[in-house]
């Protein structure tokens, strides 16, 4: 399928790029007061689909380590999902990030589900508002305990779900933390976003 | 006023142009990262500075460190997406006069400017 992405222009890369590091600021926050430690941001990146999968996966630079891969859907206007990446040791981090003594399986994918719930769902409200969109969230589930990216991606680019990926990095630089956040905009939707990206271009 | 405008997202900086009180610059610069931002600052350019905190090459933490180093006499006026407190405490640390949420809007600016003795 051909997107209106082949012929994003520098300017609607830029705006993208910038509402998405507004939103991904207040993702930020709530993971920062969570776990009372400072995060540390990255420009985030706009890649498009439309290029080859193999282009995608060098551009975001995580394709072939394996991943402990969590999902959460959004639906409304703005349709899509997001996928969190984190190191396959990702849940007991997390636990020691939030100083958690018990570190079972169960108690791990509970804590993983939350920060997925908290990031995603900071991240999306913040890009929704922003283009005046409403959204609602699925549950988060567990993707994949330690799969590399490139089979993760591979599978829901053969199902034609996304053709925007929208990448950002967190990073708690005091326990070696990071995890990364991929939004996935499906291709009925991206016209949403760019069209709500013209309008503010429009208003310069 | 001599205003710095550094981030790296252009449509940030027209944001930021867009919020400046009518009449308050009276020369404009931009720049699109911390490096850029310390040169204009050394060309003189900078008597207010608009400083966005993610940004390649040099970040705005790193700018902040930089021009408390050599005891620079500008007005630093963060803003930023990044409203973890921490932050906010970091910039001020640093020598921030202001800390202004993103997306910024003409109000906030005004506020911002009017909190540190500029209008």
């Amino acid at each position: 399928m051909t997107s209106q992405l082949t012929v994003l222009s520098e300017d609607q890369r830029d705006a993208l790029q910038e509402l998405m590091n507004v939103a991904m600021g207040q993702s930020a926050d709530r993971l920062a007061r969570l776990t009372g430690t400072f995060v540390t941001l990255s420009v985030p990146r706009v890649h498009a689909v439309t290029q080859t999968l193999d282009k995608v996966l060098t551009d975001l630079g995580i394709g072939d380590e394996p991943q402990l891969v969590t999902r959460q859907s959004f639906l409304g206007k703005l349709r899509g999902e997001v996928l969190v990446c984190f190191a396959v040791s990702g849940a007991g981090e997390l636990a020691e990030l939030m100083g958690y003594e018990n570190n079972d399986v169960a108690s791990g994918d509970e804590l993983l589900m939350d920060v997925t719930n908290i990031l995603t769902g900071a991240c999306i409200n913040g890009l929704a508002a922003q283009i005046q969109a409403m959204v609602s969230f699925g549950a988060p589930s567990l993707m994949a305990r330690a799969k590399a990216l490139r089979e993760v991606l591979a599978e829901q680019i053969a199902q034609g779900y996304q053709s925007l990926v929208l990448e950002v990095r967190f990073e708690v630089a005091s326990h070696s933390f990071t995890c990364d956040l991929l939004v996935c905009i499906t291709d009925d939707s991206v016209a949403v976003v760019i069209e709500a990206v013209d309008k503010l271009l429009s208003e310069f | 006023m001599k205003v710095l405008i550094v981030d790296d997202s252009s449509m940030s900086r027209k944001l930021v142009l867009k919020a400046l009180p009518e009449g308050f610059a009276t020369q404009i610069t931009q720049a699109a990262n911390g490096a850029e931002a310390l040169d204009a600052f050394h060309d003189g350019l900078a008597e207010v500075i608009f400083l966005d905190l993610t940004m390649p090459v040099m970040d705005g933490f790193n700018t902040l460190e930089a021009l408390k180093k050599e005891d620079a006499n500008a007005i630093v006026i963060v803003i930023s997406a990044d409203i973890q407190p921490l932050a906010q405490e970091r910039v001020r640390s640093l020598g921030a006069a202001a800390f202004v949420k993103k997306p910024i809007t003409p109000e906030a600016m005004e506020k911002a400017l009017f909190d540190v003795g500029l209008i």
